[in-house]
């Protein structure tokens, strides 16, 4: 059931009606039954592989947290020398590691076979074809389940700080079951931490008018961003990527930096909106977007787009493999030859290539995502080798870095890198991709393309045109002000009249301007894939 | 009061040293005023990296993954209650 369709209004109203109606200290199950029959109208298969992630995740999480509880009993004997107690440590520890690894294994053994199986299996397939062995791939009709890869992750964080003894193992498994299926947000996140999600379920929810209006106003907001815009501009980047062939450079060149702007506008209108239904029910998600076509850098940039993605690889990935013994010494041994700067730098390589290569994994069971997280490693990399050098530079050249003029260009410039990995993400293949970025080199001609008026063909007509450029340049002023205002707090000090009129245009705009299909079925989320 | 004074002195000196070894792999930095090393975007993660590993091989520690937190290394100070903490524990 995706956000923009009327069954999920329907569906909403009730639980929120309902969940409202229910005294106080029932109310969180009112959200676990909604989640559950939310996950099983998805497909009765599908909530078997969640239920099997919840109950392994639940019992190892218990069982880690028993063993913190018998160390901490055996550290407190009498007469202890510092050597025994580490002893103690270092073998609860190890006991502790091998219910994590049993964990992942379940875990990210049931994400990786039915994400990865048939793509592992083709490749390896054809690298026995470059062996000039014969052999026919093992491809299994497999389907995945919904928000697989965004709840996996998600008890994956739970676990390991269970392990690090960061909170204790939740005790009661319904509340940790809505933990991992709170419906507004298992789709496609944002991936939330069991000690920031979970106590929200069970205190805030009393009847809150003015929360739940700024729930409902972000909601509609998300749904503007995906019907208005999103789902607009899809039109004229699938004209132009599905005839890849044929569509020449200066096509390329907009339907990539439309894509761009799509892709913003699906994922985050998604997060509005299940930040919005969250909040009707007195639960703040996670942050997911930070503006970040704002960014200067790529590394900034990272730090404002799918941000629980990136600071879940920072701290299940990034550290844990960058503090590991070899890491370590890489560290030491590179500043000791290298100097400091240029060794961190080169020891770093091997952490980032570990994120960037599991990012886009993650993302999907094709090279496309692998060379587009690859691209991505590259640019971070770049980034923090080129950024002391731009800055002398600059400095040298007495160029005022935080005026605006400069600020533009370095936003310009991490868009355009932006849109380059946006090539691999979109294309249907690693050499499409190649050949769009060849043509958008050798094959551009912007008086032929105005002249030939190549945007009446990318299946928008001029009304279209119109109300997508509208809506993008309202896009930008609202994040504009997002910046350094509070949008719904801005609305809510105007007069009644002024405020039912922006709440009425808002309904309007989607009703009238949204795009809705054929015969009015809602299209998917990008991210729903992952 | 004079275990106090050696306590005081002693924690003195072990801030002067890991001041010392900061200094020396980030000269740049005033780490003696910085008090928002971390959320001022001062340092990055490679950086804390490179503290990490000075630290663990200069005073014989483990510094686990999630006591990789803002709070912990935000100013010479709270690296230095973190060292201490993490050499009282182990």
């Amino acid at each position: 059931m995706q956000f923009n369709t009327i069954e999920f209004a329907v569906f909403f109203l009730c639980v929120l009606i309902i969940f409202y109606i229910m005294p106080k200290k029932f109310r969180w199950i009112v959200l676990l039954i909604a989640s559950g029959i939310f996950y099983l109208l998805a497909g009765i298969n599908f909530l078997a592989y969640l239920g099997i992630t919840i109950l392994s995740t639940f019992a190892f999480g218990l069982g880690i947290d028993h063993i913190h509880k018998v160390q901490k009993v055996n550290l407190k004997q009498d007469g202890l020398t510092r050597d025994e107690k580490k002893h103690i440590k270092a073998r609860y520890k190890r006991n502790r590691q091998y219910l994590v690894a049993l964990n992942l294994l379940v875990n990210l053994g049931l994400l990786f076979f039915i994400k990865y199986f048939n793509f592992l299996s083709s490749n390896f397939s054809r690298l026995l074809s470059f062996a000039k062995v014969d052999s026919t791939p093992l491809l299994l009709e497999l389907v995945l389940p919904l928000g697989i890869s965004f709840y996996t992750f998600q008890t994956i964080g739970y676990i390991v700080d269970v392990y690090r003894g960061k909170y204790a193992a939740e005790r009661n498994i319904f509340k940790f079951a809505l933990f991992v299926s709170f419906f507004p947000q298992i789709i496609q996140g944002p991936i939330g931490r069991f000690d920031k999600l979970s106590p929200q379920f069970f205190e805030n929810n009393e009847f809150d008018y003015k929360r739940i209006c700024y729930g409902l106003q972000l909601f509609l907001w998300g749904l503007f961003k995906k019907l208005v815009i999103a789902d607009r501009i899809n039109i004229a980047v699938n004209q132009v990527y599905d005839n890849w062939k044929t569509s020449d450079g200066v096509s390329f060149i907009i339907a990539t930096a439309l894509y761009s702007i799509q892709i913003y506008a699906d994922f985050s209108g998604c997060m509005d909106m299940a930040g919005g239904v969250a909040e009707t029910f007195g639960v703040q998600l996670d942050k997911n977007f930070d503006h970040p076509y704002f960014s200067k850098t790529m590394p900034e940039f990272w730090r404002r787009w799918h941000m629980t993605l990136g600071t879940w690889f920072k701290d299940y990935l990034f550290y844990p493999v960058s503090t590991s013994k070899f890491s370590q010494k890489l560290n030491k041994k590179s500043r000791k030859r290298f100097g400091n700067n240029a060794g961190r730098l080169i020891a770093g390589c091997f952490p980032i290539f570990v994120v960037w290569l599991s990012t886009g994994f993650w993302h999907g069971a094709e090279l496309k995502y692998i060379a587009w997280g690859l691209f991505h490693g590259i640019l971070i990399m770049s980034s923090l080798i080129f950024t002391p050098v731009n800055n002398a530079i600059s400095d040298k050249l007495h160029i005022p870095r935080e005026k605006l003029p400069f600020r533009m260009f370095q936003m310009i410039r991490t868009f355009i890198l932006c849109c380059i990995g946006r090539v691999f993400f979109r294309s249907p293949s690693v050499s499409v991709s190649f050949t769009i970025l060849k043509k958008v080199i050798t094959d551009v001609n912007f008086s032929a393309f105005m002249k030939r008026l190549t945007y009446l063909n990318m299946g928008l007509d001029e009304k279209d045109w119109c109300v997508a450029a509208v809506s993008i340049l309202l896009l930008w002023a609202v994040s504009l002000i997002q910046e350094k205002y509070k949008v719904r707090d801005l609305i809510a000090k105007r007069f009644i009249v002024v405020r039912w009129i922006v709440f009425y245009a808002a309904v309007f705009a989607v009703i009238v301007f949204g795009i809705y299909g054929p015969g009015y079925d809602a299209s998917t989320f990008i991210y729903n894939q992952f | 009061m004079l275990s106090k004074t050696f306590t005081l002195q002693h924690t003195n000196n072990k801030m002067e040293k890991i001041q010392e070894l900061l200094q020396g792999i980030m000269p740049h930095i005033d780490f003696e005023n910085e008090r928002n090393l971390i959320d001022d975007g001062i340092l990055d993660s490679l950086d804390i990296v490179s503290i990490i590993s000075e630290l663990t091989s200069e005073f014989d520690i483990e510094i686990p993954t999630e006591e990789i937190t803002p709070e912990n290394f935000n100013s010479l100070q709270s690296i230095s209650t973190m060292v201490d903490r993490l050499m009282e524990e182990d």
